[in-house]
């Protein structure tokens, strides 16, 4: 009896490729989703632990690739990317923030006069990004702001005392503190536990507050009896034959090497940035001898994703009171972008999350100066007064910057390595420079006793994108606007490699967007017998 | 007398030895592991240094201090666990070591320390890392984090309050 020929095969388990099984599944069709993690059961990560306990260490589960096993090899500028090895993907451990683009971040040439147009507009994403917050479950507050479009929004976070008195001071500066926008359910009634403001999130929640499609979509994917989930599995190549059409996966078990064949109909790669792009170059044949819909060597290039500054500090209206419990939910409040002051040298701008740091472990007490008994007072005397200012900046989509296959190294599953090549541009370190100024200003506004500035710049913050972009040229594209490449129809492309460009703001909420719009366009192509 | 002197003598060594492990007896298992404490990583000359050191970053005030809570324990076992420890750290201590520091008294290693602070050579590289290892450690301790910080947080609230201070606003 023959295999089962699927209608969809989605590889990856994360945002994208968790959302479209989901979304597939629902009308429907019968999908296959390769994943190459295991399931990580939030009541195993005792979040809770204090540090000093030692009768109960804490045993973080290793839910990215391992840097001995699969190593990723750099070239250039120190940056640094992830990829999730677990169903759920980078879902299972985020900040939750969720943004809106807005429809500028659409048209950077356009607007700006820099790289290029996204082949979609904002009023096209629009009822997808309706439809994403409401899967995803997001609290904030109307802004009627041009630059970060209103959503639908559950109750918000409330703000600090220390983020209250930052709001104070934006004003001052023509900056704007809003309540963060999260993924998170801040009230019960949701399908879901609701928040309990332990400030655990980036270790993972351990009530399943934060969105996370393996907790929050794929048991809903299984239930519909149309989800064939293989996990521990990756895809070692696509497969064409001698035509411009998927056959079938190349599939392994990532512990014994065993391996099998996919079939379907349609294939949507969903492994993050960098996998998606290196499986697409990996994947040759006669045809594809530069890789899988890559006869214009745009596969991997453009990669880029967040610049970050921060600037840590402690308000002086809070130094010396009693400290309370400020745990919450990290950042409550965020500074959006403001508009970029005219005869600037760089373009876009960047947005500021505030308090993302935490509070349980005060390492930012080696920035206070000196030593002994004055300094543990004033150490104690500023613990209640910390602040953090996280920023976000854009980074331009240039085509040097790119993902290629390693020429000589393999990983353990003798895959190439992925070798990233990265340089900022000259307006990413003019922008790196307007952000710290921006952060200093705010403090400066504010009233700070003492503040570090980080080393840096950081990149990406796990917001790698652009490496199989979507566009309107098909020299500088892979993918139209329905995330299709263009050479082979039965192939998708659904994850943040997809964007053509990147604002400042956090990409998830556009990720499960398109991925939601991407299935629903997959199954009218295939009603219309397209694929 | 010799035989009064004699039997003084051996009484007071009973008394004292008995005291001795009265004293240990009476410590908590975490007082006895860290009186009791064999470095792993460090030398004992470099372990003895370094707790010297974090003490007087972070002395006792009316909370117990770095060694009292372990910081010197806590950092050889993270070194002892490192497969490559900070050259900066090892090179450090020797350099402390060699200064004489175990010679001059409080008010000269406190000044010396100093010189450390503001230094922009290998000196000061040494001292942001000690320094930086002691306060993650110490802050991490039941002492540091609730005795000292008064840290209320990691628990579970139905609502988190906003900020009611009409000041701040």
């Amino acid at each position: 009896m023959p295999a089962e020929t699927f209608d969809v095969c989605v590889i990856g388990s994360g945002a994208a490729g968790g959302t479209l099984a989901g979304e597939l599944t629902r009308r429907g069709a019968r999908v296959a989703l390769i994943e190459a993690g295991q399931y990580r059961d939030p009541s195993k990560l005792r979040t809770h632990a204090w540090p000093y306990d030692q009768t109960q260490p804490v045993a973080v589960p290793d839910v990215t690739a391992d840097a001995k096993r699969e190593p990723v090899s750099y070239e250039g500028d120190a940056i640094s990317v992830s990829r999730g090895r677990v169903i759920g993907g980078r879902t299972t451990h985020w900040n939750a923030v969720a943004l809106r683009f807005s429809e500028d971040d659409f048209r950077e040439w356009s607007v700006n006069g820099v790289e290029e147009d996204w082949p979609i507009s904002y009023a096209e994403l629009a009822p997808y990004y309706d439809q994403a917050e409401e899967l995803m479950v997001v609290c904030g507050t109307r802004e009627n702001l041009k630059v970060l479009p209103d959503g639908r929004f559950i109750k918000p976070l409330s703000l600090r005392c220390s983020e209250t008195i930052l709001s104070r001071a934006s004003k001052k500066i023509g900056m704007r503190v809003i309540p963060v926008r999260k993924a998170l359910a801040t009230e019960a009634g949701h399908d879901r536990a609701p928040c309990h403001y332990c400030g655990h999130c980036m270790q993972g929640c351990g009530v399943s507050a934060i969105f996370n499609t393996a907790e929050h979509v794929i048991p809903r994917a299984r239930r519909t009896g149309r989800l064939t989930l293989r996990s521990g599995w990756m895809v070692r190549e696509l497969r064409t034959g001698d035509e411009a059409r998927i056959q079938s996966a190349l599939i392994f078990e990532r512990d014994s090497r065993r391996e099998e064949e996919i079939r379907a109909d349609v294939f949507a790669v969903c492994g993050g940035n960098i996998e998606s792009a290196r499986l697409l170059l990996n994947s040759r044949s006669p045809r594809f001898p530069n890789g899988l819909a890559n006869n214009n060597d745009i596969v991997g290039r453009y990669l880029h994703g967040h610049i970050t500054g921060e600037v840590q500090g402690y308000l002086k209206d809070l130094v010396g009171t009693k400290p309370g419990n400020q745990d919450g939910a990290l950042d409550h409040a965020y500074i959006p972008r403001t508009e970029t002051a005219k005869g600037a040298d760089y373009a876009g701008g960047y947005g500021i999350q505030l308090n993302v740091r935490g509070y349980m472990r005060p390492h930012h007490a080696r920035f206070v100066p000196g030593f002994g008994r004055d300094f543990k007072k004033q150490v104690r005397d500023l613990q209640p007064a910390h602040t953090s200012a996280l920023a976000f900046g854009k980074v331009v989509a240039h085509a040097a910057n790119r993902v290629t296959l390693h020429p000589t190294r393999v990983d353990d599953y003798g895959l190439p390595l992925p070798h990233v090549t990265f340089h900022w541009q000259p307006n990413d370190i003019a922008m790196y420079k307007a952000m710290l100024d921006g952060c200093h200003k705010l403090y400066d506004a504010a009233g700070v006793a003492f503040r570090a500035q980080l080393n840096g710049p950081g990149g990406f913050a796990s917001h790698e994108v652009g490496c199989v972009r979507m566009g309107k040229d098909p020299k500088t594209s892979i993918l139209n606007q329905f995330n299709q490449t263009r050479e082979i129809k039965n192939l998708f492309v659904v994850d943040g490699s997809s964007f053509t460009t990147f604002p400042e703001k956090n990409p998830t909420l556009t990720i499960v967007a398109l991925a939601i719009r991407a299935a629903e366009n997959i199954m009218r192509m295939k009603d219309r017998g397209d694929l | 007398m010799p035989d009064q002197t004699t039997r003084r003598q051996v009484l007071v060594q009973i008394t004292a030895g008995a005291a001795a492990s009265a004293a240990l007896a009476s410590l908590s298992p975490a007082a006895l592991a860290q009186a009791t404490y064999q470095p792993r990583a460090l030398s004992r000359e470099h372990f003895k240094l370094l707790g010297v050191l974090v003490d007087i970053i972070i002395p006792a005030t009316e909370t117990p201090g770095a060694t009292a809570v372990g910081v010197d324990r806590m950092i050889d076992e993270m070194l002892a666990g490192q497969e490559d420890p900070p050259e900066t750290l090892i090179e450090g201590l020797n350099n402390v070591a060699a200064s004489g520091f175990a010679d001059i008294e409080e008010a000269g290693r406190v000044k010396l320390l100093e010189e450390y602070s503001q230094a922009a050579d290998a000196r000061g590289d040494f001292f942001q890392l000690l320094k930086g290892l002691t306060v993650d450690h110490y802050y991490s301790t039941e002492v540091g984090l609730i005795d000292e910080l008064g840290y209320e947080g990691n628990t579970a609230l139905s609502e988190f309050p906003g900020c009611t201070h009409e000041e701040h606003r």
